[in-house]
């Protein structure tokens, strides 16, 4: 599946950054055009692999490119304004090439957050390829200011998109960890999952052809009903097999065999750790409405009855019949099932997130109103008897 | 042809057969070189002297003469009966092996100045020193390389200049060294020296070249396999992989 990846704000940029690393280093080709935009120079600055060209620096006559401090709301608004000069990298896309936009976005800031449910609007309304969301929800402990953000953002941004995919920070982080190898990690782990996802369709001259290919419309077809969606993920390595040297060549072919049995509990046993215990956003998956499973690793350590039986548990456990499956042979020692999980309604994390929301809203409601008889209290005298200047 | 022309043809050639056996016999002398040196400057007084044991069974005459300037030549047959000797510009001594059991030869006279000089063939700037001969057949010559000052310092000059081109493929210094050849030919030493010595140089410095390329090209070699070992060790590191 090939997508025109924007990365809005600071998180969106970075994670762009990343998927184009990811592209380079294992050369899967998701990535056919990539464009930043932010509201802080030094942010588009330190950036590395998005060419300068498609580095769009939108709000200068607001913000003179100092971002927009968390508010959400300058930052829609300043992308509303300077939609123009988005839509002007958006051009230089070979928009016939790609099969759909991407937009990343962390939720807990101020330009991405705000921004790009304004840019899904605007893309939506102009073409007809699909706009997918990638969110990134900010940690618990990140602050009430960020999870009030994270929460209107998501209202919004799901209601403009054709698909929300949804990475939790609170489900990822670690104790520990340093600020920035700590969102490196994250970052990692989402590039690798949806580069998995979204790279099991892209079949170059020479590569392994699957059984039963993951074409770019399985994808956009689990995503077409809308909503949120989440990634289920877990690999594990395998023994590399012999590429068939001189000697194994005369030993005959008894180490290419694989044992069946092994492989398709191998298989079962990597969906259910994946969509149980290793979802992007942690949810219930009872319920939900369509669902996606990609087994990828050495086309020997991949039988079709562990994909088939994967994905009947699939099927059980979501109690959906909309469960597509297909395999991604890769020549690497590594087993993974990847489970897209799209249309879930039971998210406890997204409920907590709004009450903490809604918290921080009245909290800040009740500061502003408190805030002028404050002031009053502090500045007038009990009698009144001082007189301003003027 | 007639019988008499042809046995006249037979005569002769027995009696040059005899006559160069009888030379044959003169020449196999065995000589001890007591004093003979290889080379010397010109306007020197040198010394060349040769001595043998008379092993012949008949008597004959030895002469001895001499190219080197005011040279004084002697002849010396010694043994346990008697001794006859002879000196002057030229010597002549019978030697009765009945009486003698030795003979030396000395000459001794100054270097002559050298008429041709020739770079190829040193030959030419030799001077006979001693020349003896025994019943008038030649059994031994002596010859002494000579030089001047000059001549000998441009022939080494030649020598150092022929080693480096003959070592390097540059034609400018093969050119340069047979340039230096003509003049040193023609007695012009200090240019030739010059010449010789630009041969040498350019030679050197062609062969410098191509050691300092050849030094180049390794180093640039193993650099290169170096880079490439630690290209691939990265590359074998960098994880390429997609699933994990």
């Amino acid at each position: 599946m090939k997508l025109a990846m924007i990365g809005f704000g600071q998180a969106g940029g970075k994670i762009v950054d990343k998927f184009l690393e990811y592209d380079e280093r294992t050369g899967s080709g998701i990535v056919r055009s990539a464009i930043a935009v932010n509201s802080a120079r030094a942010d588009l600055l330190g950036l590395e692999r998005i060419p300068e060209e498609h580095r769009v620096l939108i709000g200068q006559a607001r913000v003179k490119g100092h971002g927009v401090g968390a508010d959400n709301e300058l930052g829609a608004e300043i992308a509303e304004e300077d939609i123009d000069e988005v839509q002007g990298a958006v051009d230089n896309i070979p928009v016939h090439e790609i099969d759909a936009f991407l937009i990343v976005a962390g939720l807990g800031g101020g330009t991405g957050s705000g921004g790009s449910p304004v840019l899904a609007k605007h893309l939506k309304r102009i073409y007809t390829e699909p706009v997918y969301g990638l969110g990134v929800l900010p940690g618990g402990d990140e602050g009430g200011i960020y999870t009030l953000n994270a929460a209107r953002s998501f209202q919004t941004f799901v209601r403009e998109v054709d698909n929300l995919l949804v990475f939790d920070n609170d489900a990822w982080r670690k104790t520990g960890e340093s600020v920035e190898g700590g969102y490196d990690k994250i970052n990692d782990e989402i590039v690798r999952r949806f580069g998995v996802l979204f790279g099991a369709g892209e079949v170059s001259a020479g590569d392994n052809v699957a059984e039963s290919v993951v074409d770019s419309s399985e994808i956009i077809n689990t995503l077409s009903g809308g909503g949120v969606s989440t990634v289920g993920y877990d690999a594990e390595s395998v023994q590399p097999q012999n590429s068939g040297g001189l000697l194994s060549r005369f030993k005959g072919g008894n180490n290419t065999e694989v044992d069946s049995a092994s492989t398709t509990s191998r298989i079962t046993s990597l969906v259910r750790k994946a969509a149980l215990g290793r979802l992007t956003l942690p949810c219930e998956i009872d319920g939900v409405e369509r669902a996606l499973l990609v087994v990828s690793g050495p086309p020997q350590h991949l039988n079709r009855k562990g994909i088939e039986r994967g994905r009947k548990w699939l099927e059980e456990q979501t109690g959906s019949m909309e469960v597509r499956g297909g395999d991604y042979p890769l020549n690497e020692p590594n087993v993974a099932a990847a489970v897209l999980l799209s249309g879930v309604h039971n998210v406890p994390r997204i409920k907590e997130l709004q009450q903490v929301a809604i918290e921080a809203q009245e909290n800040i409601d009740t500061i502003q109103s408190e805030s002028e008889e404050n002031l009053e209290t502090l500045v007038e005298d009990e009698e009144d008897e001082l007189d301003p200047l003027f | 042809m007639s019988w008499i022309r042809s046995s006249r043809v037979v005569v002769l050639a027995v009696l040059l057969a005899l006559a160069l056996g009888v030379a044959g016999t003169a020449m196999a002398i065995d000589f001890n070189e007591d004093n003979v040196p290889e080379e010397a400057e010109v306007g020197t007084t040198e010394t060349v002297t040769v001595s043998y044991d008379v092993d012949q069974n008949s008597p004959s005459t030895v002469e001895a003469e001499s190219d080197l300037d005011d040279a004084v030549v002697s002849i010396t047959a010694s043994g346990p009966g008697a001794e006859e000797s002879d000196s002057g510009e030229t010597a002549e001594v019978e030697v009765d092996p009945d009486q003698h059991s030795e003979v030396e030869i000395e000459a001794n006279g100054d270097i002559p100045e050298i008429t041709e000089f020739d770079y190829e063939n040193p030959d030419t700037e030799h001077v006979m020193a001693l020349s003896v001969r025994e019943d008038g057949a030649s059994v031994g010559t002596w010859e002494i390389h000579r030089y001047t000052e000059d001549s000998q310092e441009a022939r080494q000059a030649l020598d150092d200049a022929r080693e480096a081109v003959e070592g390097s493929s540059s034609d400018g210094a093969q050119s340069n060294f047979d340039r230096a050849v003509t003049l040193y030919n023609s007695g012009e030493f200090e240019s030739a020296i010059e010449t010789a010595q630009d041969a040498q140089d350019e030679a050197e410095s062609e062969g410098q070249m191509l050691q300092l390329l050849l030094t180049g090209g390794a180093v640039l070699g193993v650099v290169a396999l170096i880079g490439g070992g630690v290209y691939y060790w990265r590359s074998r590191q960098q994880d390429t992989y997609k699933l994990q």
